[in-house]
């Protein structure tokens, strides 16, 4: 069966210019996250892990290498009306209201929405902003929230249009403890409706707990794949075993 | 085509709650409603005084607008990452710059709308007189600003985001004084050929806005007016047309 993201000998360089270096941002990676399955992407500060998730989008074009999405190649397939991404630090557009964002979503992803009425489409916007807490301000500015109510929004928008797969780049950040159960609890959501979760994170914790492997990369190079299904590695395990890698790396 | 009217729509909605513009245009409105208070000059006199100063003020609101706006929804949404709601959506990259393109030249026509609207306003109550020359006025403004704005949008997904506007500023006055400044040339002694790659590069390799003035119109009392708007307006297409292409092409293929 095909993988839901397939990265074959993945890499982006950036050639240097009179203030930069020439840099690796990734290096030949081979990553496959299977269908189904919520896959969490661990690795430093630096290690290439929004590289790669901006190459799996195509915000950035591979210097190398092939990302294959549900069994196809990305340059020749569509698959944009059936993923939905998460960018590390959001920006909406400050002068919308949250149900505005989620209509003007509709608009922009026409595909992810067909065969839907406009009672429908309303049950569904209403559905997502109450289970992330926004309900009460649909019609509030976006001005005038903080940066975890713009992250819940960001979570909103993904339940909005329920991808068959989810990418999420650092989506805990900006998130208080609250905030940090809404989006487990989705990604669980996620889970049991059998969607793939692909998502970076600096917490173990969060990967630990929802995740069915992790993928530690480091400087653009993947470390390994951990089964933490079948390993039953608890986060102190899987903190240990990062830790490990990045030594053993240095040494 | 939906997915470039939503961007519009939702960049004219955006643009029209901004405090900024809705100040910008408010000012304007009132300058242009100072002139009314001019009631020592004759009437003709005076409608000319406002018709001049007021599509000049418009002009120049005009101008700053697309600017602004252009480099603001690409160049700033880019790097604040605003833009990856539309760029990681089903819509492609054209559709971003397209979408962005029309809301942009729309909110620019509804402030024009307003400022030339009171122009031909307080011309009638005025003297009782229709000012059409207010309407063409408006008309080829909007044209010459359409231009600005797909020029403003391929230097924004060129260059920075002080680049952008200072190119975008620099070539409009190209476009308006490009054959002054080979008359100037001329008259500093340059050479032969530096004030023809100079008049040619202006008139026809870069956007060229001479033309898009009332001047032709009312010199010739209204004769040829269809015909002028007409050539205005296929030089415009053409130019959009192209300009937009080959911002589309560019950023087809940038890394965000």
């Amino acid at each position: 069966m095909n993988n839901a993201i397939e990265c074959i000998n993945l890499s982006k360089n950036y050639s240097g210019n009179l203030t930069e270096r020439e840099k690796d941002a990734v290096n030949r990676l081979n990553l496959a996250v299977a269908h189904n399955e919520v896959h969490g992407f661990l690795g430093h500060n630096g290690a290439g892990k929004t590289t790669t998730i901006k190459m799996i989008i195509k915000l950035i074009t591979p210097s190398d290498g092939t990302v294959k999405v549900f069994g196809k190649d990305i340059s020749d397939c569509d698959y944009l009306n059936k993923t939905a991404y998460v960018a590390e630090s959001v920006n909406f557009y400050q002068f919308l209201t949250p149900a505005e964002i989620l209509d003007y979503s509709t608009a922009l992803n026409p595909g992810s929405f067909s065969g839907l009425s406009r009672a429908d489409l309303e049950a569904k916007s209403r559905e997502s902003l109450e289970e992330t807490g926004l309900y009460r301000w649909k019609d509030t500015r976006i001005e005038k929230f903080s940066k975890g109510m713009r992250q819940r929004l960001a979570l909103a928008l993904c339940l909005f249009r329920e991808p068959d797969l989810l990418i999420l780049d650092e989506p805990g950040s900006g998130l208080d403890p609250d905030g940090i159960a809404t989006l487990l609890k989705i990604i669980e959501k996620f889970k049991k409706k059998s969607k793939t979760v692909f998502f970076s994170s600096h917490h173990i914790s969060e990967i630990e707990r929802v995740c069915d492997k992790v993928s530690i990369i480091k400087y653009g190079r993947l470390l390994e794949t951990i089964d933490l299904a079948s390993k039953r590695l608890s986060a102190a395990g899987l903190e240990e075993r990062y830790l490990q890698l990045m030594s053993a790396e240095a040494v | 085509m939906s997915r470039i009217f939503a961007i519009g729509k939702y960049l004219f909605l955006e643009s029209i709650r901004d405090r900024l513009f809705i100040a910008l245009m408010l000012i304007s409105v009132i300058i242009v409603a100072g002139n009314f208070a001019m009631d020592f000059f004759e009437q003709g006199i005076q409608d000319r005084i406002i018709f001049d100063f007021g599509s000049s003020l418009a002009s120049m609101l005009g101008s700053f607008l697309c600017i602004y706006l252009i480099v603001s929804q690409i160049r700033a949404q880019l790097d604040s990452k605003q833009a990856y709601f539309i760029l990681a959506s089903e819509s492609s990259r054209a559709h971003f710059i397209m979408g962005k393109w029309l809301g942009a030249v729309l909110f620019t026509a509804f402030n024009m709308l307003v400022i030339f609207g009171e122009i031909f306003l307080i011309i009638y109550f005025n003297s009782r007189i229709i000012s059409y020359i207010s309407l063409i006025y408006f008309y080829i403004v909007m044209l010459k600003l359409s231009i600005l704005s797909s020029m403003t949008a391929l230097f924004s997904v060129t260059s920075s985001l002080v680049v952008a506007p200072s190119l975008s500023v620099f070539f409009y006055f190209i476009g308006h004084w490009g054959s002054y400044i080979a008359f100037a040339l001329d008259k500093s002694g340059g050479g032969y050929y530096t004030i023809k790659t100079v008049e040619f590069i202006s008139a026809y390799l870069l956007p060229n806005f001479k033309y898009f003035t009332a001047e032709h119109v009312i010199n010739e009392n209204f004769t040829g007016a269809a015909e002028y708007l007409t050539m205005l307006t296929l030089y415009t297409v053409c130019a959009n047309a192209l300009l937009l292409s080959i911002t589309a092409l560019v950023f087809r293929k940038k890394d965000l």
